[in-house]
């Protein structure tokens, strides 16, 4: 299990790596990659800025991963975030999962995502050529 | 008197224009008292923004359970890392800190 929450990312390729080391009996991974796009509605995003509690957001992360685990029965799964100024384009949300079989890391890549997105502290401002604006998952 | 510590995040920082900052009330004192009564004596410009923001309003007027606490508005405020009643009484060096909803991702 790896978390980070940081101003930057591993490298993808990297972090594929170190799950594929792990163990012999990942037969699958599955990856979520969050980037930032560049239109809200019809306005155009200049950049998005995160902040994160810095210590319990990587916690309710290993939280959201230990569940999933136990749930799915997951051989390993990181989860990176990126605080800090995001441009458009730029990679924002990691999530890998690695599995025995294609099934479980399909399903447990959806649910993570979404418990990231609603169960860790961080927050994200939304800067467009209009204004700005905090953006709260719902 | 005790002293605490208040952290605020995201749109509530910005709203108050501060990251953290400390209080020194009397023994006693809940937390609710300190959100709705020194907060907003401390912040008087941003004080009706503020408790728009954190607590649940009707036509301006705060919300109350029955016991007549307030009702927080998706936000969510930590003690320690827990997560109390807003009846809760406040002690000497807690770390308090003020969630808007997230936004990650």
């Amino acid at each position: 299990m790896k978390t980070k929450v940081s101003e930057t990312l591993d490298q993808l390729d990297s972090l594929v790596n170190e799950l594929k080391a792990s163990s012999d009996e990942i037969g699958a991974i599955a990856i979520f990659v969050g980037t930032v796009r560049g239109k809200r509605g019809n306005e155009k995003v200049i950049r998005l800025e995160y902040e994160a509690h810095e210590t319990l957001a990587p916690k309710a992360m290993k939280n959201i991963i230990e569940d999933a685990k136990a749930k799915y029965g997951l051989s390993d799964v990181i989860v990176e975030h990126r605080t800090g100024v995001v441009n458009v384009g730029e990679d924002v949300m990691y999530v890998l999962v690695a599995s025995k079989h294609r099934e479980e890391a399909f399903k447990a890549v959806v649910e993570i995502v979404n418990k990231v997105k609603h169960e860790v502290p961080i927050w994200k401002k939304e800067i467009t050529e209009k204004g700005s604006y905090w953006i709260e998952n719902h | 008197m005790l002293t605490v510590n208040v952290r605020y995040f995201g749109k509530i920082r910005e709203i108050l224009d501060v990251k953290t900052e400390e209080y020194t009330v009397e023994d006693g004192t809940k937390l609710s008292d300190l959100l709705l009564k020194h907060v907003t004596q401390r912040h008087r410009e941003a004080s009706e923004k503020w408790v728009r923001t954190v607590f649940r309003t009707v036509k301006g007027e705060l919300l109350l359970n029955r016991d007549g606490t307030p009702v927080l508005n998706n936000h969510l405020v930590l003690i320690n890392g827990k997560s109390p009643s807003l009846n809760y009484g406040l002690k000497d060096g807690d770390e308090i800190a003020v969630l808007p909803p997230f936004g990650g991702g």
